[in-house]
């Protein structure tokens, strides 16, 4: 006999069972000398820490909530710490990634092309300090440079696509002056907005100067340093001729624009919905 | 694998749930009549075990807070295992017989032969309960647990107190010890 015929033999055992008569009486006989004990009853406490709810819901989901503690903290510390790390640091990787988890976790248009900016700005650093490491051969240097500066690339390829939602537009700044005009008086009327609307048509032209054009679809308004556009295409020149500095710093005056622009929009919007 | 149920069941005992502990009766009564049955060979003998078993797991409720184990299935188990040596011991000392060589401590009963013929099975059927009882009775009961009760290596090792690699190392020699029983008679 081989011991698969074992198995189903041992198998066909399970059938065994007691005499149901036999069983019924004996539960009764439990019942009633279990039913003699009156349980103590138990403090606030014990009452929580014995119940069901306890036992399969508060201790499984604090234990999820624990290791997703963990698992941020561990995440946030490495964060920190590889802030200002550079290719070929053990803490670069970490870096990276920290990146790449924040963009993904960012579905808010700015922010996206805020971060964008922010990390196009950390690989002109990192060719900054790159290039400033005395250890380490031309031609690796070099192949860090190039990667960096492809990544530079994509990053700006990145902000170009999407800045477009952000640059000023005429209707942008009337809309902020009229917010201002109507905050100066808190009993302005409908009348009073009408009234002020034309007074915005000649302060925008005013605002931006000779070189704004007045554009009554609305579209894109260039204007000398406030453009982000202008200023995205000057990081690049800056790139170019390996100023890599000079390029983060432009890039970061981006990222203040939009934070303005931004900030004017939710203004506006604040203004029109409390009207 | 324990079952929600089961969890749910030694969830209210922890409380000293009175229904709970008769559900946990209906659970685990065939069970554990098996478990005691295949050991102890005699049908009367396993009914008045099974019956002291249960009213010793609701006196443990009563006495402990369940700390000692995982599972509800480990300690009825445990129960019952110790009520089996404790039964062995009363019997064993009332025909003289010493303890201390446990190789073949459990003799088969020829009651409980004859009872086979009672039971509708068929003749393989009886085979194999004749070769459980002439099993040493640590391999016997890693049989029942683990190829009639199905239970996990883990779960055995809960029950019996001892680390996973042992049991798996006894589930090992118990097979092949059985298969030796069935070689020997051809």
């Amino acid at each position: 006999m081989n011991e698969k015929d074992i198995m189903l033999q041992l198998h066909s055992l399970r059938n065994i069972e007691p005499d149901s008569q036999w069983k019924a009486n004996n539960r009764q006989i439990l019942l009633s000398q279990v039913s003699v004990f009156e349980p103590e009853s138990l403090n606030w406490m014990e009452k929580i820490f014995s119940s069901s709810f306890f036992d399969f819901i508060v201790q499984p989901v604090g234990l999820v909530g624990l290791i997703l503690f963990l698992l941020a903290s561990g995440a946030g510390a490495s964060f920190f710490a590889s802030r200002d790390t550079k290719p070929g640091d053990s803490l670069y990787i970490a870096k990276l990634l920290g990146e790449r988890t924040r963009s993904s976790l960012t579905f808010n248009e700015a922010r996206q092309t805020k971060l964008s900016l922010e990390f196009a700005s950390n690989r002109a650093k990192e060719i900054t300090q790159v290039l400033a490491e005395s250890n380490g051969s031309e031609e690796e240097k070099k192949a860090q440079v190039d990667k960096l500066a492809d990544n530079f690339q994509d990053e700006l390829r990145v902000v170009k696509n999407k800045i477009g939602a952000f640059t000023p537009t005429q209707t942008h700044v009337a809309k902020h002056t009229l917010v201002q005009a109507v905050s100066k008086n808190a009993s302005t009327t409908n009348k009073d907005i009408k009234v002020a609307e034309k007074e915005i048509k000649k302060e925008g032209d005013e605002v931006f100067g000779a070189t704004s054009g007045r554009d009554n679809s609305g579209t894109q308004v260039s204007e000398g340093q406030s453009d982000p556009k202008k200023v995205i295409e000057e990081a690049e020149k800056l790139f170019d001729k390996k100023d890599y500095d000079g390029a983060a710093n432009k890039l970061d005056e981006v990222n203040e624009l939009i934070d303005k622009v931004t900030a004017q929009g939710e203004m506006t919007e604040t203004a029109s919905t409390s009207k | 694998m324990t079952t929600f149920k089961e969890k749910k069941i030694y969830s209210k005992l922890k409380q000293k749930d009175k229904d709970a502990f008769i559900e946990f009766y209906d659970l685990y009564v065939d069970r554990i009549y098996r478990f005691v049955y295949f050991k102890i060979g005699n049908k009367e003998e396993a009914e008045d075990l099974v019956s002291l078993i249960f009213l010793k797991t609701w006196n443990h409720l009563l006495e402990n807070k369940l700390t000692d184990v995982k599972t509800l299935r480990a300690l009825v188990y445990r129960i019952a295992r110790n009520a089996i040596i404790d039964h062995y011991r009363k019997n064993l000392s009332q025909n003289n017989v010493s303890l201390d060589d446990n190789e073949d401590i459990d003799v088969a009963d020829l009651s409980y032969v004859n009872l086979i013929r009672d039971i509708d099975s068929s003749i393989d059927r009886q085979e194999i309960e004749k070769r459980l009882l002439e099993l040493k009775d640590e391999y016997r009961e890693i049989i029942i647990f683990k190829f009639i009760e199905e239970f996990s290596v883990s779960e055995i090792a809960e029950i019996i107190g001892k680390p996973r690699g042992t049991v798996r190392v006894l589930m090992h020699r118990a097979l092949k010890a059985l298969r030796g029983l069935y070689e020997e008679k051809i």
